[in-house]
C-alpha cells in the first residue's frame, strides 16, 4: 500500500512540524518570565555563596569572588545569550523532554524533583479517568445516536436532541461541582474529594478506593459528553439517510436495520469516528479542570497546584507540553483513522468532515 | 450585493427566525443577559474593581443563603438587619436594641459599632445580651476605651475572639448543668459558638443548638460618656439570608458579582467571536476567490494551524500575563481557523455563480468582489457560527479561572466558581455560591446555542429536513 504509507509518513511529519511550532510559540511566550525566574534563583545562590566565603577575605576580594561566581552562573544558564538563541534552546530542550527540575517539590509527593518524574506520576491517573470516560461516552453515545437516527422525528429522538443541546452548553466541571453538592454533600454516597488518594500498599482496598473516587468524575464526564456525541452521530447518520442510494436500498426492500448498520454506516463511519476523537481531544481542557473540582490527582490537579500554591514554572511548562503532545498525537490518530476508514482520502485531497 | 438586498435578506431571515420557538427562547435569554449587563453599574454599584476589596463588603453577612431559600428549604432564616437607631435610651449612657428572633436560623453574628463623646480621657464599655429566658450574657464587662480629642469609637463582634469566649462560657455553663461530671466537654474551637447566644439552654447547647425564639435585648452601657454619636453608632444583626443570590464566605454579594459576570462574559464572547468570524470570512474568501497556488498555500497554513491545541497555549499565555485581554487576543488568533475552512468550501461554490463573473467582467477588483459580493452572501452563516462559538469562549475563560488563571481585576462567573471551589463551598453545602454563577454560564450557553442553531436552520433550509 504505497499511497497509504506515503499518507502516514506525510501526516506524521506534519504532526512533528505542528508540535515544533507550538513549542516554539510557547517558548517565545514564556522566555522572558523564565529569565526573570533564573535571575531570582541566581540572586539567591549568590547570597548563599557570599555568606559561605571565608572570613579572612577582604571586602574587595569577596566582591570579586561574587562577581566571578555571578558570571559563571549566568554563563551556565546562558542568560546573556541573544533572545532568539535562548528561545531556540528552550524550544529544543522542551521538544526532547528535557524539562528540568521543579522549583519546589515538597507538595507533589514524587520521588525526586525532575518534572518528568512528577508528571509521570500524575499522568496515568488522568489517562485512566479520561480514556475510560472516552470509551464509555464514544461507544454508548454513538449507539444512542444510531438509535435516535432510526426513530428520527419521534419524541425519543427530540428528547435526546434537547438533552444533547443542553449538556453540550454546560461546563463539565460545573456539573461536577453540582454532583459533589448532591451526591456527596446531600446524599453522602461518594467521597466529596479524592484526597487522600489510596496508596498501592493497601492491597484490595486500593482498587475499591480508586473506584469509589472515580465514580463521580467519570459519571460527570460521561454525562456531559454523551448527549452531544449521540446528537452529532444522529445528525451525520440522518444526513446520509437522505442520499439516493439509501432510498434505492429501501425501495428494494432492504430491512431498515441493515440500511442503517450496513449501508449508512459505511459512509457515515469515518466522520463519526474522527469527530468523536476530535471532540474528545477538545475536551481535554475541560476534563483537566474537572479533575481539579474532584481533587482527582491527575494532570489538571497538578496544574492547579503548580499555578496556585507554588507558581512552579517548569512543572507548568512540562504539563503544557505533555498536553500538546497528547493532542497532536490524538489528532494524528484521528487523521490516520479517517484515511484508513475512507480509502478515497489521499494526501492533499479535500476531506469533508 | 446592494444595501437593499442585504436589508431584504435580513428581514426575511428575521421573519423566519421568529417562527423558531427554541431560537426565540434562546434569543430572549440573550436579551435578558444583555439588559442585565448594560444595567450593571446601577444594579451593582461599587463592584467592578472592588471585588477583592474586603472593606467594600464588610457590612454583609458571611455565607448567607439567598432570600428565597426560605421558600424552597425547610426552616426560616434571620434576615439581614442593620440598625442605625437604638430603640431605647436610659439617661445618657445606656442604649438598647430589641431583636425579635422568630427564626429557626438565628442571626449569624451581631456586630456593634459605637462612637461617642466624653470629657474624660477614657470610658468603660459594658454590653449585655438579655435573652427571652431572662438570662443575661455579659458580652463586654467594663472594657476601658481611651478617648482622644473628646471622642471615642469601638467595634465589637460576637465572632471576635472575645465574643466567642463569652458565648462558649455561657454554653459550657449550661452544658455542665445538664451533664454534671462531664470531665471532657468539647473545647471552644470544636464548637460552633456563633449560634450559642441565640440557642435554647438545653443539654445539646454545645453541639446541636436549637434556636430560642422571642425578644432579645442588647443593652450597651458606656460609663462616663457624654453623648452617643448617631453617625458611628449602629448594630448589625447579620442575617442567614441576603439579597437575590446570597453571599460568599468573604461577605461578597453574589448577585452583584453575577451581574458583572454577565457583562464580562458577553463582552469577551462578543469581541472574540466577532473578530474570529471576520478573520475567518476574510481568510476563507480570499483563499476561495484567488484559488490556485494562493489557495493551496493558504490551506496548507490553515491545516498546520488547525493542529495547534488551544488549551495549552491559553494556559501558558494566561500564566505569563493574567488579563482578559491576553485571553481575548490568544483565543482570537486561534479561534478562526476551523470556520475559515468551512467558509472557503462554501466560497468556492459561490465563486462559480454567474453574478460574480458578471461583477468581475464589469471591472470590479478582487477585493471589491470579495467584500461586496461574496462576504455578504455568507455573513448570516458566519453570524450563526459566531453565536455557536460564544459559549465555548466563555466556558474556556471560566475554566482557566478555576485553574487559577483569572484576571485579578475583573469579576467573572468563572472566578466566582474558582473562589467557591477554593472556599470549599461544595463540601460546606453552600449551594447558592456554586449553582448561581454556573447557572449564568449554562443560561448563556443555552441561549447562544439555540439561537445559533435556529439561525443555521433558517439560513440553510436543507438542514430543516433533518
Amino acid at each position: 500500500m504505497p499511497t497509504s504509507f506515503k499518507y502516514f509518513v506525510l501526516r506524521s511529519i506534519n504532526a512533528v512540524i505542528v508540535l515544533f511550532i507550538v513549542v516554539l510559540m510557547i517558548a517565545f511566550l514564556y522566555s522572558n518570565m523564565a529569565d526573570d525566574m533564573a535571575e531570582d534563583r541566581i540572586a539567591q545562590q549568590l547570597l548563599a555563596f557570599s555568606q559561605g566565603l571565608p572570613e579572612e577575605l577582604s571586602e574587595e576580594e569577596k566582591e570579586a569572588a561574587v562577581e566571578y561566581e555571578r558570571n559563571r552562573l549566568r554563563t551556565i544558564q546562558g542568560l546573556d545569550d541573544p533572545f532568539v538563541e535562548k528561545v531556540l534552546r528552550r524550544t529544543w530542550n522542551t521538544f526532547i523532554f528535557n524539562l528540568g527540575e521543579s522549583t519546589t517539590n515538597h507538595n507533589y509527593q514524587a520521588e525526586d524533583g525532575f518534572v518528568t518524574t512528577i508528571i509521570l506520576m500524575y499522568l496515568p491517573r488522568t489517562i485512566l479517568l479520561f480514556t475510560t470516560a472516552a470509551c464509555i461516552s464514544i461507544f454508548v453515545g454513538i449507539g444512542m445516536g444510531l438509535k435516535a437516527a432510526q426513530v428520527a422525528g419521534t419524541k425519543l429522538d427530540k428528547a435526546l436532541s434537547i438533552f444533547g443541546i443542553i449538556t453540550a452548553s454546560l461546563p463539565m466541571w460545573w456539573v461536577g461541582m453540582l454532583a459533589i453538592l448532591f451526591f456527596a454533600y446531600q446524599l453522602g454516597w461518594f467521597p466529596a474529594s479524592s484526597y487522600p488518594f489510596p496508596s498501592k500498599e493497601a492491597g484490595m482496598s486500593y482498587y475499591t478506593g480508586i473506584l469509589r473516587r472515580m465514580a463521580m468524575p467519570l459519571g460527570t464526564i460521561v454525562f456531559v459528553s454523551i448527549g452531544g456525541r449521540a446528537w452529532a452521530t444522529r445528525n451525520m447518520v440522518t444526513s446520509v439517510l437522505q442520499d439516493d442510494y439509501i432510498m434505492a436500498a429501501r425501495a428494494k426492500g432492504v430491512p431498515e436495520r441493515k440500511v442503517i448498520y450496513g449501508h449508512t454506516l459505511k459512509t457515515a463511519a469515518p466522520p463519526i469516528v474522527t469527530s468523536a476523537i476530535l471532540s474528545f481531544l477538545l475536551s481535554i481542557g475541560g476534563a483537566m479542570i474537572t479533575e481539579v473540582v474532584f481533587n482527582w490527582p491527575g494532570m489538571g490537579y497538578l496544574l492547579r497546584t503548580a499555578i496556585f500554591s507554588e507558581s512552579d514554572m517548569p512543572v507548568i511548562m512540562g504539563l503544557v507540553y505533555i498536553t500538546t503532545v497528547l493532542w497532536v498525537v490524538g489528532y494524528l490518530v484521528a487523521d490516520l483513522l479517517y484515511g484508513f476508514l475512507d480509502p478515497r482520502v489521499e494526501v492533499g485531497a479535500e476531506k469533508k468532515v | 450585493m446592494r444595501f437593499e438586498d442585504i436589508k431584504e435578506r435580513s428581514t426575511s431571515i428575521m421573519r423566519e427566525f421568529k417562527g423558531q420557538r427554541m431560537g426565540m427562547l434562546g434569543f430572549g435569554i440573550i436579551m435578558f443577559l444583555l439588559i442585565i449587563s448594560l444595567a450593571a453599574p446601577w444594579l451593582a454599584p461599587d463592584t467592578d474593581g472592588l471585588w477583592a476589596n474586603p472593606g467594600r463588603w464588610s457590612d454583609n453577612p458571611r455565607g448567607a443563603a439567598p432570600t428565597w431559600a426560605d421558600y424552597i428549604l425547610p426552616g426560616s432564616r434571620a434576615p439581614h438587619d442593620i440598625r442605625e437607631d437604638y430603640d431605647e435610651i436610659e439617661g445618657n449612657n445606656v442604649i438598647s436594641y430589641h431583636y425579635e428572633n422568630d427564626y429557626d436560623y438565628p442571626p449569624s453574628d451581631v456586630t456593634i459599632f459605637l462612637s461617642g463623646t466624653s470629657s474624660e480621657n477614657r470610658v468603660f464599655l459594658y454590653i449585655d445580651l438579655i435573652r427571652p429566658d431572662d438570662i443575661r450574657i455579659g458580652l463586654v464587662n467594663g472594657v476601658r476605651i481611651s478617648v482622644e480629642n473628646g471622642t471615642f469609637s469601638n467595634r465589637f463582634s460576637l465572632r471576635s475572639e472575645d465574643g466567642r469566649d463569652r458565648a462558649y462560657e455561657f454554653g459550657l455553663n449550661a452544658h455542665m448543668e445538664f451533664h454534671p461530671g462531664d470531665i471532657n466537654p468539647p473545647d471552644r474551637d470544636s464548637v460552633n459558638t456563633d449560634r450559642i447566644p441565640f440557642a435554647k439552654r438545653n443539654e445539646d447547647i454545645l453541639l446541636d443548638t436549637e434556636s430560642l425564639k422571642g425578644t432579645y435585648v442588647l443593652e450597651i452601657e458606656v460609663v462616663d460618656i457624654d453623648e452617643f454619636e448617631d453617625e458611628g453608632t449602629r448594630v448589625l444583626f447579620r442575617g442567614q439570608k441576603y439579597g437575590l443570590m446570597g453571599t460568599d464566605s468573604s461577605r461578597r454579594d453574589i448577585f452583584m458579582g453575577w451581574v458583572y459576570g454577565a457583562r464580562y462574559a458577553l463582552m469577551i464572547g462578543a469581541i472574540v467571536s466577532l473578530t474570529s468570524i471576520s478573520l475567518a470570512l476574510l481568510y476563507g474568501m480570499t483563499s476561495a476567490f484567488y484559488g490556485g497556488w494562493v489557495d493551496e498555500i493558504m490551506q496548507r497554513v490553515n491545516e498546520i494551524l488547525l493542529g495547534i491545541p488551544l488549551f495549552p497555549i491559553l494556559v501558558i499565555s494566561m500564566y505569563v500575563h493574567r488579563s482578559i485581554w491576553t485571553f481575548v487576543l490568544i483565543y482570537t488568533l486561534l479561534g478562526w481557523r476551523g470556520l475559515a475552512k468551512i467558509i472557503r468550501a462554501r466560497g468556492i461554490q459561490i465563486r462559480q455563480d454567474t453574478y460574480i463573473e458578471a461583477a468581475q467582467s464589469l471591472g470590479s477588483s478582487g477585493g471589491r468582489v470579495i467584500t461586496r459580493h461574496m462576504i455578504p452572501q455568507l455573513l448570516p452563516y458566519a453570524i450563526a457560527e459566531g453565536a455557536l462559538m460564544i459559549p465555548l469562549i466563555v466556558i474556556a475563560e471560566a475554566g482557566l479561572s478555576v485553574l487559577g488563571l483569572s484576571d485579578p481585576t475583573v469579576v467573572t462567573w468563572g472566578r466566582m466558581l474558582s473562589e467557591a471551589y477554593g472556599g470549599q463551598a461544595t463540601i460546606a453545602g453552600m449551594w447558592w455560591w456554586v449553582m448561581l454563577p454556573g447557572l449564568g454560564l449554562a443560561l448563556l450557553g443555552f441561549g447562544f446555542i439555540t439561537t445559533g442553531m435556529a439561525l443555521e436552520r433558517v439560513i440553510n433550509p436543507k438542514m430543516r429536513q433533518r
